[in-house]
């Protein structure tokens, strides 16, 4: 016999130990031992994970940085530059961690990251260019070739990665604009940036033209 | 030379789905097929790469343009797996390259699980219909004498990719939306880790008709009707003020032929105002008649496709890149769910080809939602109307089988709670 809830008057098909609807007591034997229909899957609690521990020790950080600025009567505020670097190492950490199923994707973003940080830090510490000069080139160069290895290693389609090659190649070539307009300081850095991305970006249109012509028409359609 | 991949805009309705996924929504929904036997998993995995050769658009994945999102072909496998995690969970995710679809089993049951992008519950079925075909070709070879035909499955690649809301739109003179009316909202606690309380009722087909004609509607309306009525129970006067609202999608392909696979549907709005239109049933159902004859007729579903489509035609919505447009999608989704207490889905009968027919017990379908969803088939002799629902509450349940069943119509509930999992009521 099926058993079944007099009060809402249905037969229960399952091993529930109530009713599904009123969460009354059962009339009957439990035929089944195991779940027919659905099986058992235990409800996730919102548990510590490794991102946790992260963001609570880059927050205790913080604090103890204050703390220790605040009782050493420091005529400086260094505390605000401590806090600006954990922040920035929790943010990258978290992207890779978001990202990290995508690699190409998380480079690039890890690239934009860096950018923005260094070129904030830069304008409020008197704009010295040392972002524009040094870092940003730098990783952007970096990024393409890591990119470029990474995509051989993981033997990915060319689809998997060329959008993020083209974005990091054409801001690149922004730098031979820059270093154009007299913006750049010291040029090399800038100088084998543009020359990599010029040719990262040349030679995906010998060898991959119609992948790529294919690419940014499917990105840009509307 | 590689050939350069296939792809696809998306389609007009599928459009809202990508940016308004999230955890607790995420637009994905599940047809199941229940046997009179266990699964076999390689011989489920051979159906499938059969079924896929039909429905090449499976293999897709979504990707995010600057103005669209967009499908585009994989050469990911898709593989059959038994069932270990819950229903409706996300498919889709922007860090990760995936297909949009999975097939799993659990001991009799076959799920097939869709992202709403890529396909409506008409084009889903369709797949898991084939797919459940071959299987059974495959396992019973010996058995089937004559071929089987299943219909519906004869049309081109070309014509299940196609756009039916472009087909059907003509830029006419379209009636304008006007403003918002809101809608009681259902409100309490919801389970954790966004799991979805799933209560099923299985009933008899032929009973719940004779009902139905007994007060002169149609099993749609009448059941409608019924779940207003539930969901009536446990407002507080004050909030009768607002009307109960159910969003019910169509098949447009009923009233606009097209082969397409892919979305076409539109969604009216069945609304009873409790505190101005009566609070006794046959009231409710009178009313949700009256709506159901005002909206689904031609005139009133042609105006929601040109609607739609000048929509996503017009100059400002096309060249507005996605970073602006995906926050605005989702605000013009939150303000649609604010019009609608509910959503009712009925996906009508399905039928197999009689050799294959008894080998197969029931079909049921599921879908994810924030708030309570309806879904409701018919095979052969059952009827499923499946609750899918993130709150703890039953309330609404428990009405609409109560009333079911004090019509001496036999209801057989089978349901998946995650808070009666986990020992909540030992």
């Amino acid at each position: 016999m099926s058993r079944t809830c007099s009060r809402c008057k249905v037969q229960i098909i399952g091993n529930e130990k109530k009713c599904p609807l009123c969460q009354g007591d059962l009339w009957g034997k439990i035929e089944y031992t195991e779940p027919t229909s659905f099986p058992e899957v235990p409800v996730e609690h919102p548990h510590r994970t490794m991102l946790s521990w992260i963001a609570f020790g880059a927050v205790v950080l913080s604090i103890i940085s204050i703390s220790v600025n605040l009782s050493f009567h420091s005529e400086v505020w260094w505390s605000l530059f401590v806090i600006g670097g954990i922040l920035s190492l929790y943010g990258s950490a978290l992207l890779i961690v978001k990202k990290r199923s995508n690699i190409p994707k998380s480079i690039l973003w890890q690239f934009v990251l860096i950018s923005v940080l260094s070129f904030t830090g830069d304008l409020f510490t008197g704009f010295h260019g040392w972002s524009i000069d040094y870092v940003i080139p730098i990783f952007c160069t970096c990024a393409m070739i890591l990119m470029a290895a990474v995509s051989k290693i993981l033997k990915l389609h060319i689809e998997e990665y060329i959008v993020y090659l083209i974005i990091d190649s054409i801001i690149g070539i922004v730098s031979l604009i820059l270093i154009i307009f007299g913006t750049i300081n010291v040029v090399l850095p800038s100088a084998i940036c543009f020359g990599t991305s010029a040719i990262s970006l040349t030679a995906l249109y010998f060898f991959e033209g119609k992948a790529l012509k294919a690419e940014i028409y499917r990105r840009m359609h509307f | 030379m590689k050939q350069s991949k296939n792809w696809s805009k998306l389609d007009n309705a599928a459009k809202i789905f990508p940016p308004t996924s999230t955890k607790a929504d995420t637009k994905v929904f599940r047809f199941t097929c229940e046997l009179y036997e266990d699964v076999e998993e390689d011989k489920m995995q051979l159906a499938l790469n059969k079924t896929l050769e039909f429905f090449p658009m499976y293999k897709s994945v979504l990707k995010r343009g600057v103005f669209w999102y967009y499908l585009e072909e994989s050469s990911l496998k898709a593989v059959v797996k038994p069932e270990t995690e819950q229903p409706c969970k996300p498919l889709y995710n922007s860090d990760k390259r995936g297909l949009l679809f999975e097939v799993t089993y659990f001991k009799k049951r076959v799920n097939l699980e869709v992202y709403h992008a890529l396909t409506d519950g008409t084009g889903a079925l369709q797949f898991l219909r084939t797919l459940v075909f071959y299987y059974i070709l495959i396992k019973h070879e010996d058995e089937i004498e004559t071929q089987p035909f299943l219909d519906g499955c004869d049309a081109s690649d070309d014509q299940k990719k196609i756009d039916s809301f472009l087909q059907y739109y003509s830029k006419g003179k379209i009636t304008p939306r006007t403003g918002i009316t809101p809608a009681y909202q259902v409100k309490g606690e919801r389970h954790l880790g966004y799991r979805l309380a799933i209560i099923e009722g299985r009933l008899s087909v032929k009973d719940i008709l004779r009902v139905a004609k007994e007060n002169h509607a149609t099993l749609t309306e009448y059941l409608c009707a019924v779940l207003i009525y539930s969901l009536h129970e446990g407002m507080r006067i004050e909030e009768e003020k607002l009307p109960i609202v159910v969003a019910m999608p169509v098949n447009l392909r009923n009233f606009f032929p097209t082969n397409s696979a892919r979305n076409f549907f539109g969604v009216i709005n069945i609304s009873h105002n409790f505190s101005t239109q009566g609070k006794e049933f046959n009231q409710v159902l009178e009313n949700v008649k009256l709506s159901f004859k005002n909206q689904l007729n031609k005139e009133h579903l042609q105006n929601k496709i040109n609607l739609l489509s000048s929509l996503e035609h017009s100059l400002l919505t096309k060249f507005v890149p996605c970073i602006i447009k995906d926050p605005c999608l989702k605000i013009a989704d939150w303000l649609a769910k604010k019009e609608s207490t509910a959503q009712f889905s009925n996906l009508g009968i399905i039928t197999m080809p009689p050799e294959i027919a008894q080998y197969i017990k029931l079909f049921d379908v599921y879908s994810s939602t924030n708030r309570v969803q309806v879904c409701m088939c018919s095979y052969n002799e059952t009827l499923t109307v499946c609750f899918t629902s993130p709150f703890v509450s039953t309330a609404a349940q428990r009405n609409f089988f109560r009333h079911i069943s004090e019509k001496e119509i036999a209801v057989d509930i089978i349901s998946d709670i995650p808070s009666m999992k986990e020992g909540n009521y030992e």
